[in-house]
């Protein structure tokens, strides 16, 4: 299964950028849950 | 239970089945049957995906336990996005090119048939036996809070799950896993609508008192191997079992293979990457709020009103003390509550005073809960462990008509839908993997496509009888779970080796006995090492044996290598 230099280089493009969007929201959720920890478990 | 909530329980049931009959339109082959023609759009396999891992236990137990311990538990999936994304580019285009209609089969192109029937075999194994399991947690659940035998609660989810998925194979398993997945969030969501109106004081003093029990405390930074839930433990750990788990395990590989294209497959799982854990969150705040309500509402002093019923008969006079002491500790613990609801900001001397108060009154609580315990194991002779019971009991007494029986209909949603996925998985590893590999290797669709509806038949009757006779097979069912822990990871190590190039089946194949080999070594000598760990050793023991063997042995006809 080897992929042309051009697709490869086109999938490693999709990956950093479904890599960077799945980590954005991510990190949102974890910040509220560590928003609420901070406040509330003193 | 009210007429009117059994009503809304037997329609959804009804409805599931006749919808899954009408939907095995088109599965008159065995790759309409198995892979539904790679027909499935993105969001249906991927609320498929989800509502296959969503199971009753995560309803019923996993609420429970938001309500006993808070939200700790969901660093558990702090891996699950990264892994997803992973698979996306590793396992996912590999496995949905190769046309293969399980995960095993592409182990034989890409290796040898003994790493593919071997690694089929081990997922049959322990499939087989914790899709009884499955069927067993709210089996048991409901036939204590029904008062009926357990033989009708496993009946009552497990056959209706039996006959839509033999008739129309994976398609009708995931269009009802798409209605599954919505009436479970619907009822979670109703759970916490009834608890922002029914809770006696504002959400910010619930969370106060939550937080003052330590319940809203998520993260635990600490670096320590046997501890399950840390934030590295969930975070590298839990990397490599969701790795495992949507990338290795037929009854999820088997959803994504039946999406249009590789794009469509990556997406499904990008659903879950984006919403477990908030949906996760949910469920545990769920628990968390239920917590806060029983505060200021008197719960019952046992959950299981099977065990209360008993102790009740049997050791009535210690039972009635007990009733006392607690009811006075419950006044105790609610003024305490209501003073540190009332005190303003989130420091200051009044405020940890109220909460040392509120502390000492929620310890007393819980050790004659821890007395009322003991004495049901006494006297039933069974573990007196009630968290699957907190939900279900609440639900039951404090939500309105209709909206009970919705959330009891979403329980057993969420247990049909992993059963259903496990059945079809079981009878797709075992006729493409071994009736058609081994047995009958030439017949006509119509054949295997009988066949495939017997081997539903057959493993889902051995699940109801396993799920029957799940607490006097309990400690086989804890031997076959112990031993589907060690190869988890192991298997997960041979798919990363099917990339590694000029990797041969022989390193493959050794380097299963090799990597199984080092987590039952790991077990029995370290077992306090977090099982989370155990499928990171034996994903690398593999990868490790496979690239030292290397060109040993003979390459597979027609060898990809990459």
């Amino acid at each position: 299964m080897t992929d042309p230099p051009a697709s490869r280089a086109a999938a490693r493009a999709r990956f950093r950028s479904t890599l960077v969007r799945v980590l954005v929201v991510q990190g949102v959720a974890l910040a509220l849950l560590g928003l609420l920890q901070s406040i509330y478990s003193g | 239970m009210h007429p009117f909530n059994w009503a809304i329980v037997v329609a959804y049931l009804a409805w599931v089945v006749i919808d899954g009959i009408r939907k095995s339109k088109g599965t008159d082959t065995i790759s309409g049957y198995f892979a539904a023609d790679k027909s499935l759009a993105w969001w249906v396999v991927g609320l498929s995906v989800m509502a296959t891992q969503l199971s009753a236990v995560t309803m019923i137990g996993t609420t429970g336990q938001g309500a006993t311990d808070g939200l700790r538990f969901v660093q558990l999936y702090f891996g699950l996005p990264l892994a997803m994304v992973i698979l996306g580019v590793t396992l996912v285009p590999l496995l949905h090119g190769s046309g293969a209609f399980t995960a095993y089969e592409y182990l034989e192109r890409r290796f040898d048939a003994k790493t593919r029937s071997l690694t089929a075999f081990l997922f049959l194994l322990s499939r087989g036996m914790s899709c009884g399991t499955i069927i067993a947690a709210p089996g048991v659940v409901f036939s204590a809070i029904f008062g009926i035998p357990l033989a009708w609660s496993v009946a009552l989810i497990g056959i209706p799950t039996i006959v839509y998925t033999m008739i129309g194979g994976v398609q009708a398993v995931a269009w009802a896993d798409v209605k599954q997945m919505v009436l479970i969030v619907v009822a979670l969501l109703a759970i916490v609508v009834v608890l922002a109106f029914q809770m006696p004081v504002s959400p910010h003093d619930a969370l106060q008192i939550a937080g003052s029990t330590g319940r809203l405390r998520t993260f635990d930074f600490s670096f320590t191997v046997n501890e399950t839930y840390t934030f590295w433990s969930g975070l590298i750990g839990g990397t490599f079992l969701m790795l495992s788990y949507f990338g290795t395990d037929q009854s999820q590989v088997q959803r994504y293979l039946t999406a249009r294209s590789v794009d469509e497959a990556r997406s499904s799982l990008l659903m879950s990457a984006y919403w477990k854990i908030p949906l996760q969150a949910l469920v545990l705040l769920v628990g968390v709020g239920v917590f806060v309500y029983y505060q200021f509402v008197r719960p019952p002093l046992l959950f299981n009103p099977a065990h209360e019923e008993v102790v009740e008969a049997e050791a009535g006079s210690a039972y009635a003390a007990l009733q006392r002491s607690y009811g006075e500790a419950f006044s105790l613990r609610e003024s305490a509550a209501l003073r540190v609801a009332e005190i303003d900001g989130t420091s200051g001397p009044a405020r940890a005073s109220a909460m040392a108060d509120f502390l000492a009154r929620e310890a007393e609580l819980q050790e004659i809960r821890g007395e009322a315990l003991a004495l049901a194991e006494d006297v039933t002779g069974e573990s007196s462990r009630d968290v699957n019971y907190i939900i279900p009991r609440f639900v039951l007494s404090e939500l309105p008509i209709g909206l009970a029986g919705l959330f009891i209909a979403g329980v057993i949603a969420a247990a049909m839908s992993s059963i259903a996925a496990e059945l079809n998985s079981l009878a797709t590893t075992s006729v493409i993997d071994f009736y058609r590999r081994w047995v009958k290797p030439e017949a006509t669709d119509a054949h295997y496509l009988a066949v495939s509806k017997g081997a539903t038949a057959l493993w889902g009757a051995f699940a109801c009888v396993v799920a029957t006779y799940a607490a006097t097979l309990g400690s086989l069912i804890e031997v076959v779970n112990r031993f589907g822990s060690f190869f988890y990871g192991s298997i997960l190590g041979v798919f990363l080796l099917a990339m590694v190039p000029g990797s041969r089946g022989t390193g493959a194949f050794m380097g299963l006995f090799a990597g199984m080999g080092a987590v039952a070594a790991v077990t029995f000598g370290a077992p306090s090492v977090s099982f989370l760990w155990h499928n990171v050793i034996g994903a690398v023991v593999v990868l490790g044996v496979g690239i030292a063997l290397r060109g040993v042995g003979a390459p597979p006809a027609g060898a990809e290598n990459g």
